[in-house]
């Protein structure tokens, strides 16, 4: 799944340490995250959303079909 | 209860996992190297001694494993995936050997270290799925 955390989280000025404090989960949860490699449980996905006050549909986003 | 960010948070579980485990492996070689014969009281204290420390070990195991956030968690969930029908071969396929005459030079109270392997394994794997 493609997120705009990393884009956000620039906006900020946050490290990924930072976002990952007032998250509370791991850096290494907010690496995986950003580079599509995790997607966040619902809990998590919606703590994100609120701590940018964003819906989750306009950070997260499923990947694109792939053309057969 | 919320999983703390990391295990640096609460490094205790660590700390009690880790003094098992060097409990268990020196009450392990204590016990196979020390001299004293089976059934003796002294061997028969330091196998208690070795078998509480793993059931340490092991809680202590879970209680790490439970203090992570979700990402680490589904790391550790996905090492025990490919940990399990790892083992199961490698314990199968180590009975069979002994039967056949092979191993025989070997305590077979080491196969426990021996399975530490798959989860290793499993470990790595996931974890590089995942970065």
């Amino acid at each position: 799944m493609r997120n705009r955390l990393k884009v956000l989280r620039a906006e900020h000025d946050w490290t990924q340490e930072e976002l990952a404090r007032r998250l509370g989960v791991s850096r290494q949860a907010v690496n995986a995250i950003e580079t599509g490699k995790y997607d966040p449980s619902l809990p998590l996905a919606l703590k994100v959303g609120r701590l940018f006050d964003k819906p989750v549909e306009e950070i997260f986003f499923p990947d694109l079909p792939v053309q057969s | 209860m919320p999983a703390t960010t990391s295990t640096r948070a609460n490094p205790s579980p660590i700390l009690y996992s880790g003094l098992a485990l060097v409990a268990v492996l020196v009450a392990h070689v204590f016990v196979r190297e020390a001299g004293f014969a089976a059934g003796q009281g002294v061997r028969l204290v330091l196998t208690s001694v070795l078998i509480a420390a793993m059931v340490v070990f092991v809680v202590s195991l879970v209680r790490v494993a439970r203090s992570q956030d979700e990402y680490h968690r589904q790391v550790h969930q996905e090492a025990l995936v490919i940990a399990f029908p790892l083992s199961l071969v490698l314990v199968f396929a180590v009975g069979y050997l002994r039967g056949e005459g092979f191993l025989a030079g070997r305590d077979p109270r080491d196969l426990w270290l021996l399975l530490l392997v798959p989860y290793g394994l499993g470990f790595i794997r996931s974890s590089r799925k995942y970065q």
